[in-house]
């Protein structure tokens, strides 16, 4: 078998905080190879947004302490500085949540998908007063072609009339066009991995629903591999050709979606799944319906679900989990594992013990 | 909460970035500053009494020393020993600062409370007037003024009152406004307390603690404001010593000595600096919003 | 630009300068002494002028109108370019400041031309660099700057470059060779505070999601800091720069006194102590009216740095 894509190994990404060190992403392991979408599921601070910066390497203010990061043959946890500019400006793009917020407000949407142009024809030689525009060092053809480019990719990510809106400043788009346009700024620079890091949690259901379809087929005619991180399991199932759950920094359970996601045989992503099941918006069902989740600061001996998870036992706090291979491209950690059909069946019911924490926690 | 909420609030908590000058280690910073001003009061208060030598005496067959032992900073054209001088100018510096500073601090808030608490027309009136002053170039107007009405300290400090009471009436408007519409506020009102119960018993307190912080760091420009009409020959006359008047006429004797300008320039910085890092970091043990309100200034 | 948001900066402006005319003219008219007295007595050489004389020309001169009528004949006139006769020469106020005024104009544009080459680095170098060597070496030397007097800033530098290096000349406003010290001397001062104010931007902006979206791109650190971060903390800094103009008016005066430049400043602190009124009135109202108009400038070059900014009204 060739070398994946992506290969991401045990990596650790460590905050320091003035109230001690957090492991925001503990121990996590998974791959993303060409034409492949892999989904990230997991609650709010699960480690899921740090796992994806780590990967394009903008974890800053955290730390890569262990692990590695194999992306095109390539080492990324010990890369220079120009090895991961040239990387990002050619094979590497990533889409982040709030298109309101990852737009420069004071260019034009136009200019800032020529910049990505331009930086993926030349990442070596940026010149600071060509990308200033001074006049003389401005080279004119080359912009002048980035923005020709520039206006076929916002017509290739859905964006209407795109000769007139390449001019646009991001305040005039409405926030489905942002999504759109920072996704054209991440496709100008030919990617092979598309790091999307809740790409549509910002946008109405109808926009989402078309920017998934979109990333689809980016993958099916472009063959790029795709990682998408998300806390929406309808998004996740949806777009995800397979899937990692999260749950503080490590990995619960890894597969294929569709056997994930209608027979996971983790605790965790039972009880994941039948929030969701019962209630369109998981994140916030989620959270209400299994308490609060653990003090990411605390120490993390044994399973990091073991409060919460109804079916503890002595050893789930006590040693390492392992982790074991249910089929041969679905993993699980957990010392129970493999659970059958039937423990989980027959204590279905009281699973959901949720509705009195509605109140709490939509902030 | 959504994750990247979380997420931005770790990397915040992480980052705890210093901003402004907190950088530098502000306790430490803040230690100098007060260090600094004590010196200076300990200096102003014994200096004088210690000094074997007169501020105003002349001594012509002393003049234009270079500093030795017996005149660390030297003696002016005049004979006089500088160190003396400067030890008597530190109490003019810091008296006419202090009373500056309170007469602004006293004309502000009364302006403040006014403008926060009466509202509509009178608020829109009073705020003009403390934007056209905030944005009038201070000194110049102060100049104007103090010239016109005569050059003397009282004048200098009169002028320099006139023109710097703004900022002080913006801060506690703006906190005023914050305050009246809260609980205990209201509750006052509902029980029927007058206005001017309400003005000087329940927001007055609250907004003690932002304007001293902004009176310790106006402390610094009225000494430099002073020092400015001074030396443009406006405020304190000789053979006061005043450290700005002692660095006009200082200024005749740049080749000879030095010292006559130096010193009393040294002095007014060290000063000025001292209540500035105390000033500065008081305002960091404001709340988050008194600071934001003071940043508005 | 909106109509209605030009109209009312127009209008906040109008106001700024009716305050200030007011406040100088009305100083003036309530200090005693008598202009038509002092002006008789400079053109009778020093002789007293007899009373009778006094009374023709107070009536000649509308001087015993009303304040308000007397103030109003006087805007009018300034508003055509006619300041009035100084008491002392026979020149006419507006003549003496268009002679005085491209000194000042040089020093103050020189002085901020030091303060951004000083400051920008600065502050730039601080913020991407937080907890460093220069950041601490620029803050500290911007508390210093923050803390001192220009006047004595300008006797160091004349003893210092003038006196012991020979460098420069020391007074005088006779060449370009002139200006340097004294904007040297203006320019540092607003550079302690443009510094710490750039360097505050810039680390908020630096910060900012679009950042690292932008970062995420494959660009240099170098564009990101100057071209994506900088035009973004341009318009704090840009707010700021505008009001440093009343630091540079405040300064110019005094500075222009340390190296006895020919300037406004030197003509008001001339005019205050020869007691010389519509000089000290003319000269104050130029500078009201400098001043309003920078600012007026400072609001147009925003919404130029920033398109989210339209005058009229407010962040979208």
């Amino acid at each position: 078998m060739s070398e994946p894509l992506l290969r991401v190994e045990n990596l650790q990404t460590r905050f320091d905080t003035d109230h001690g060190t957090v492991d925001a992403v503990n121990g996590v392991s998974f791959t993303v190879d060409r034409g492949e979408i892999v989904g990230i599921l997991g609650e709010s601070g699960s480690g899921k947004s740090v796992t994806a910066r780590s990967i394009c390497r903008l974890e800053d203010p955290g730390n890569i302490v262990g692990g590695s990061i194999t992306f095109a043959e390539r080492e990324l946890t010990t890369a220079t500085e120009a090895t991961l500019r040239r990387l990002r400006g050619n094979k590497l793009s990533m889409v982040f949540q709030d298109p309101t917020e990852s737009l420069n407000p004071v260019f034009s949407v136009g200019e800032q998908i020529a910049e990505s142009v331009r930086v993926h024809e030349s990442s070596e030689t940026q010149r600071l007063l060509d990308f200033l525009g001074v006049s003389p060092f401005r080279d004119r053809s080359a912009w002048e072609n980035a923005r020709e480019r520039a206006i076929e990719l916002l017509d290739q990510v859905g964006i209407p009339n795109p000769e007139a809106n390449v001019s646009s400043f991001p305040h005039e788009f409405s926030g489905g066009l942002r999504q759109r346009a920072v996704l054209a700024i991440a496709l100008a620079s030919e990617p092979a991995l598309l790091v999307a890091d809740e790409p549509t949690t910002a946008l109405d259901t109808t926009t989402q629903a078309d920017i998934l379809s979109r990333l689809r087929s980016l993958r099916d005619e472009q063959n790029i591999g795709i990682l998408l991180i998300s806390h929406d399991i309808g998004v996740i199932a949806q777009t995800c050709d397979r899937v990692v759950v999260l749950y503080d920094g490590q990995v619960m359970e890894a597969g294929p979606v569709e056997r994930i996601l209608t027979a996971p045989e983790r605790p965790y992503t039972r009880a994941l799944l039948s929030c969701s099941v019962r209630n369109s918006d998981a994140d916030k069902q989620v959270q209400s319906a299994m308490a609060r989740p653990r003090d990411p600061s605390s120490s993390h001996e044994g399973c990091p679900f073991a409060d919460r998870c109804q079916y503890v036992t002595e050893t789930c706090r006590s040693g390492p989990i392992p982790t074991t291979e249910a089929a041969s491209d679905h993993r699980l950690a957990c010392v129970e594992a493999p659970f059958s059909e039937a423990k989980f069946v027959s204590e279905q019911q009281e699973i959901p013990a949720a509705n009195g924490g509605q109140q709490n926690d939509t902030a | 909460m959504s994750d990247r909420t979380a997420d931005r609030r770790k990397q915040q908590e992480a980052t705890k970035q210093p901003r402004g000058t907190d950088g530098l280690a502000t306790d430490r910073l803040g230690q100098f500053g007060i260090g600094v001003v004590l010196t200076l009061l300990v200096l102003a208060a014994l200096g004088p009494v210690v000094s074997p030598y007169d501020p105003v005496e002349q001594d012509l067959s002393n003049r234009l020393e270079s500093p030795s032992l017996s005149h660390p900073f030297g003696t002016d054209q005049l004979g006089r020993d500088v160190l003396t001088r400067l030890l008597h100018g530190a109490r003019f510096s810091l008296g006419i600062a202090v009373a500056v500073t309170t007469v602004r601090l006293i004309m502000g808030t009364a302006v403040g409370l006014l403008a926060g608490y009466a509202g509509g027309w009178i608020d829109e009136t009073l705020m003009r007037l403390v934007d056209t002053l905030l944005a009038f170039p201070g000194i110049v107007l102060a100049l104007v003024i103090a010239g016109i009405l005569g050059p003397s300290l009282v004048n200098v400090m009169l002028a320099l009152s006139v023109v710097g009471w703004a900022s002080y009436a913006r801060l506690v408007r703006s906190n005023v406004l914050s305050l009246r519409e809260r609980e205990f506020v209201s509750a006052a009102r509902l029980l029927g307390r007058s206005r001017t119960h309400i003005a000087t018993r329940h927001l007055l307190p609250n907004v003690v603690a932002p304007v001293v912080v902004l009176a310790t760091l106006d402390i610094g420009s009225v000494i430099l404001g002073t020092a400015g009409l001074s030396f443009l020959g406006l405020g304190a006359q000789p053979p006061t010593p005043e450290w700005g008047t002692m660095l006009a006429s200082g200024r005749s004797y740049l080749r000879q000595a030095w010292w006559l300008v130096n010193a009393p320039g040294l002095c007014i910085m060290l000063t000025v600096l001292g209540f500035n890092l105390l000033g500065d970091s008081l305002r960091d043990m404001l709340s988050p919003t008194q600071t934001a309100q003071m940043e508005e200034l | 630009m909106t109509g209605a948001g030009l109209c009312k900066r127009l209008l906040t402006m109008a106001i700024v300068l009716l305050g200030v005319s007011l406040l100088t003219y009305g100083l003036v008219f309530v200090t005693p002494g008598d202009p038509a007295r002092t002006i008789l007595t400079q053109q009778m050489g020093g002789q007293a002028p007899s009373q009778d004389a006094v009374d023709q020309f107070r009536a000649e001169n509308g001087l015993d109108d009303p304040f308000i009528v007397q103030y109003a004949r006087w805007m009018g006139n300034a508003l055509q370019g006619d300041l009035g006769q100084s008491y002392y020469s026979d020149r006419s106020v507006s003549d003496m400041i268009v002679q005085r005024l491209p000194n000042t104009i040089g020093l103050a544009v020189a002085s901020m031309l030091v303060a951004l080459v000083i400051a920008l680095p600065a502050g730039i170098a601080s913020a991407s660099n937080p907890g460093s060597r220069i950041d601490y070496a620029a803050q500290i030397g911007s508390l210093i700057g923050v803390s001192m007097p220009n006047f004595w800033l300008g006797y160091l530098l004349i003893i210092v470059c003038a006196l012991r290096l020979n460098l420069l000349p020391v007074a005088g406003a006779a060449g370009p060779k002139y200006l340097v010290l004294p904007s040297l001397t203006l320019g540092s001062g607003m550079a302690a505070v443009i510094a710490r104010l750039v360097r505050t931007a810039m680390l908020d902006v630096l910060d900012d999601a679009y950042i690292q979206a932008a970062r995420s791109k494959g660009l240099r650190e170098r564009i990101l800091v100057y071209k994506h971060a900088l035009r973004n903390a341009l318009v704090p800094v840009v707010t700021i720069i505008g009001l440093q103009l009343s630091y540079v008016l405040n300064g110019a005066v005094v500075i222009e006194v340390v190296f006895q430049r020919p300037g406004l400043g030197t003509l008001l602190v001339d005019a205050i102590f020869a007691r010389d009124y519509p000089v000290v009135q003319g000269v104050t109202l130029l500078i009201g009216v400098i001043f309003v108009l920078v600012n007026f400038a400072v609001d147009l070059t925003y919404s130029r740095l920033d398109p989210r900014i339209d005058l009229g009204g407010e962040h979208t």
